[in-house]
């Protein structure tokens, strides 16, 4: 009596599992899409352009510093750095060369936690220097670099010209 | 020749054995909703209009060439189609399911609400359960339910993607499941 038992409870189960109704199916598919990573630098004088308009320069007389503001707009995460190169002499249309040593520049801090590595005025160099680094995780900033005429000196007479490029590269 | 008691206890468990066996082959053979289970199956094909193996968006900028914010999209659509079993008559519900944020290389997640869907009955007489569009979230979204006789239905999704003017550069992926349960 006890095994009939036993076998009927067992016949009773198989019968009723609700596992049997559960019924589902599912697919799934990938998704995916791409940002194009795009980084831009900018750099404007106070007066707007691209240019920086140091002078007219007086013997002996404090010439105002000028500014060029310089913005980093990506959409990167990357760290990068900032170049800053003079590419040959300043000189003046009779091809006179301005002293070196008498232009002077610096670069300030970044708003958003970039770093100078010019941060007092030196010399502007021939050729290339570092002059910012981003924050670790990249991203945009701005900063400015000052431009500054030491003017302890007697220069000739002329309009003085030189070249300057600003160079991005993520590291 | 009679029979001895032992002999009849074996021939009552012979008897039950039988009854097991038997019992979920003759219902299932009926058609019976019980037994019947087993061939309910229900099925689901997803396609992609326009083509193509996944639910790519493309290529979009945020930025242009000036660094000036710009906000590109792209739209892709995928067609659920779902077949009950010949004969069934239980309803079901479809859910879809983003199980994690999608992310780029460096982690990165792509921001709330830049992608919106919306789904459309193309046959069927069911209910769209989500409003028109809504963000594709992480977690379950049921977006539909069937007819109480669970007849058969055609779903048209259609995902719209903004990029973000915020939005970190790189190559974001993520899975999205379709799941059809019979209720």
């Amino acid at each position: 009596m006890m095994k009939g038992s036993g076998l009927f409870f067992l016949s009773f189960w198989i019968l009723g599992t609700p596992t049997l109704w559960a019924q589902t199916v599912s697919k799934n598919i990938s998704v995916s899409f791409e940002i194009e990573p795009v980084t831009v630098l900018k750099a404007n004088s106070e007066s707007g352009v691209s240019a920086v308009r140091l002078g007219p320069v007086s013997p002996g007389t404090q010439v105002p510093n000028q500014t060029l503001t310089v913005s980093i707009v990506t959409n990167t995460r990357q760290r990068y750095r900032v170049y800053h190169e003079l590419r040959g002499e300043v000189t003046s249309s009779e091809g006179i060369s301005f002293p070196q040593d008498q232009l002077l520049f610096m670069a300030t801090a970044g708003t958003q936690g970039g770093a100078s590595q010019v941060p007092s005025f030196i010399p502007v160099p021939q050729g290339e220097i570092s002059l910012f680094t981003s924050k670790s995780e990249g991203g945009p900033d701005s900063f400015q670099i000052l431009y500054s005429l030491e003017n302890k000196k007697l220069f000739s007479a002329g309009l003085y010209y030189g070249n300057i490029s600003l160079d991005l590269r993520t590291e | 020749m009679g029979t001895s008691p032992l002999t009849f206890e074996q021939n009552r468990i012979r008897n039950y054995w039988i009854f097991l066996l038997l019992v979920p082959m003759i219902a299932g053979g009926m058609g019976t909703p019980l037994a019947g289970a087993q061939s309910e199956d229900i099925s689901l094909t997803v396609s992609f209009v326009g083509g193509g193996g996944s639910l790519d968006f493309g290529r979009l900028r945020n930025l242009d060439e000036n660094g000036t914010p710009t906000t590109e999209s792209s739209t892709r659509q995928v067609r659920l189609v779902i077949q009950p079993a010949q004969g069934s008559v239980r309803p079901y519900i479809v859910t879809q399911i983003l199980s994690s944020e999608m992310t780029q290389e460096a982690g990165g997640a792509a921001p709330t609400n830049s992608v919106l869907f919306r789904v459309e009955e193309e046959s069927g007489s069911g209910e769209v359960r989500i409003p028109n569009p809504t963000p594709l979230t992480v977690g379950e979204q049921e977006i539909y339910h069937s007819s109480p006789t669970g007849s058969s239905s055609q779903l048209l999704i259609t995902y719209d993607l903004t990029a973000s003017p915020d939005q970190q550069a790189g190559t974001y992926n993520g899975i999205i499941d379709y799941r059809v349960s019979l209720t």
